[in-house]
């Protein structure tokens, strides 16, 4: 089922037949990896078995309170970043006070679901990679088969719920630690009350924003779990193919979490 | 073991979920612009503009936040605002709500002035307020600029240019030294002239101020001056008087008209013999010399 024959192919002969095949591999491989991911959602129903639900907290364990000393410092830093910067220039016009509502709804939008999409593709998504890769290369994962145990139930489908859950819950905190440094620098260095920062932060946002960013991190989760999978399971060429496999887990994440970023806020904000 | 580990990650994942869960429906509720715990007065106020009020933005009174817009909703009679406020008003008579611009770069407020303190209490007051249309700053500063540009265009501009012109023309007159301005700074002649007079009026000065000279004295308060210019004003003043009065010769020669005819007289006969003499001075000196020959 995931473990497949390799594809041997002629050695194109010129330029045009390079792009082709490689256009086609490229079909190839996202349309694999939609498929597994959806080999994975069908599973989810099975994950309150008593093996699953170990694997499933497991994974929410490793995904969600492992990272959090991470996204604590990346979403703190943000914030701070974010209020510094924008106060900054906002002081020239004596416009200071308005950081609260630019920090909150650029964390709540695009940054919280952002920086946490970065740490997370990062330090698990590259993880699942490498596991997933070690796994197959080992032939683990082709055991796997042979034993008739679906690699998508037992491996994909607790990291997907671990991610479709946690990434909209480490979003929420990293919204919160965001706006809380953007009052941390506010008052420290712009004479900002927390009172008048917090006014302000909460005045212009609304439940879209939030709920909007919340659902872009699910989708940013649903694309670090398919990609690292994908990478991971069809590695090959023993260490030097894991390597690959979570160098390409994180390069891939980066630009679809950017690109499906893109087009999420073009959808809900024109 | 094996199982105490997995009760510690369940229990662990638990509470980070709780707690998240807990953040994000208080997020929630914070970002409804609901409060749960504190009594809120729903305010509607009729604007015939809203000038880009938006849901959120505060409602102040004599520039104290009391509350914010809840709901902006557009129907026949104009905008309707709906505004949640913390404190009670108490409108009079003439009570007056605008939505004002929180600066030049944007940002709306309704502000509320609650009307003169003498004035009558509203009582009971309306269901809908109405609200009056606050001049825009951006639409004032648009109109002055465009009132400037206008008062420009219709012959301040020229004349700027004409006076300009002249004022160019003049410095560079004096730049190159044309006129008294211009020698005054160019040619060191008319410079030290300049600065000749102005040491000597200072002399005259410090003169005046030492008491020096009759000015001076009079100016210091020397008392002899001043009793000789008074005694000389007094001897001058009863001639005068003597004079108007018509005593003496050149007193009557004023004023009694019969010393006139006569002088006049006198003075025309003193022509007539004048004129005789001089044409008879030839033939005299003719005479004298003739008869000095012999």
């Amino acid at each position: 089922m995931i473990t497949r024959e390799p594809q041997i192919f002629d050695e194109p002969t010129n330029v045009f037949q390079t792009a082709g095949r490689r256009l086609i591999l490229a079909c190839q491989g996202t349309g694999r990896a939609l498929m597994m991911l959806l080999g994975a959602a069908v599973q989810t129903p099975f994950m309150f078995s008593r093996k699953n639900r170990q694997d499933v907290s497991q994974q929410l364990y490793q995904v969600g309170i492992k990272s959090l000393g991470v996204v604590s410092v990346v979403a703190l830093f943000t914030g701070m970043i974010l209020a510094l910067q924008v106060g900054l220039e906002l002081r020239r016009y004596g416009q200071e006070t308005n950081i609260g509502m630019l920090v909150c709804i650029s964390m709540l939008r695009e940054m919280g679901p952002f920086m946490t999409g970065l740490v997370i593709a990062a330090s698990v998504g590259s993880a699942i990679a490498a596991q997933m890769g070690t796994m197959t290369v080992g032939e683990e994962i082709a055991a796997l088969d042979v034993m008739s145990i679906n690699p998508l139930r037992y491996l994909m489908m607790p990291r997907l719920v671990a991610l479709a859950i946690m990434m909209p819950l480490l979003t929420v905190y990293t919204n919160l630690l965001g706006i809380l440094g953007g009052a941390m620098v506010g008052a420290s260095q712009l004479g900002i009350s927390w009172e008048a920062y917090f006014d302000n932060a909460f005045r212009y946002a609304e439940n879209k924003d939030l709920y909007v960013g919340l659902f872009k991190a699910f989708l940013f989760g649903l694309i670090i779990v398919t990609v690292a999978c994908y990478q991971g399971f069809t590695a090959s060429e023993g260490a030097v193919g894991v390597g690959r496999a979570t160098r390409r887990t994180v390069i891939v994440s980066f630009l679809l979490i950017l690109i499906v970023g893109y087009f999420v806020t073009r959808l809900f904000y024109q | 073991m094996k199982f105490r580990k997995q009760l510690f990650i369940e229990t662990a994942v638990g509470l980070f979920s709780f707690a998240v869960i807990a953040a994000l429906v208080m997020l929630t509720v914070v970002l409804s612009q609901e409060t749960l715990f504190r009594k809120e007065r729903p305010v509607e106020i009729v604007f015939e503009d809203a000038m880009g009020l938006r849901v959120g933005d505060a409602v102040n009174v004599r520039g104290v936040n009391i509350g914010k817009v809840k709901d902006i909703v557009l129907k026949r009679d104009g905008v309707h605002v709906m505004a949640l406020l913390n404190n009670p008003l108490f409108l009079r008579d003439d009570y007056r709500i605008e939505v004002l611009s929180t600066s030049v770069l944007g940002g709306r407020y309704l502000s509320i002035h609650e009307g003169t303190p003498g004035k009558r209490p509203m009582r009971p007051q309306p269901p809908i307020l109405q609200g009056h249309a606050a001049p825009d700053l951006m639409d004032t500063a648009t109109r002055t600029i465009e009132d400037i540009r206008l008062a420009l265009n219709d012959g301040i501009l020229e004349d700027l240019k004409v006076t300009m012109a002249q004022v160019r023309k003049i410095a560079t007159n004096v730049g190159e030294g044309v006129g008294t301005l211009g020698k005054l700074i160019t040619d060191e002649a008319v410079y030290d002239d300049v600065q000749e007079i102005t040491a000597n009026l200072r002399g005259i000065s410090e003169k005046l101020g030492r008491g020096e000279g009759t000015l001076g004295q009079l100016l210091m308060g020397d008392d002899q001056a001043f009793q000789d210019l008074a005694a000389t004003l007094s001897a001058f003043r009863e001639v005068s008087e003597t004079i108007a009065r018509g005593e003496g010769t050149l007193g009557k020669l004023i004023t009694d008209e019969d010393v006139y005819d006569e002088l006049q007289g006198l003075l025309q006969e003193g022509r007539a013999a004048l004129d005789d003499i001089r044409e008879n001075s030839p033939i005299l000196t003719f005479t004298s010399v003739f008869f000095g020959v012999f």
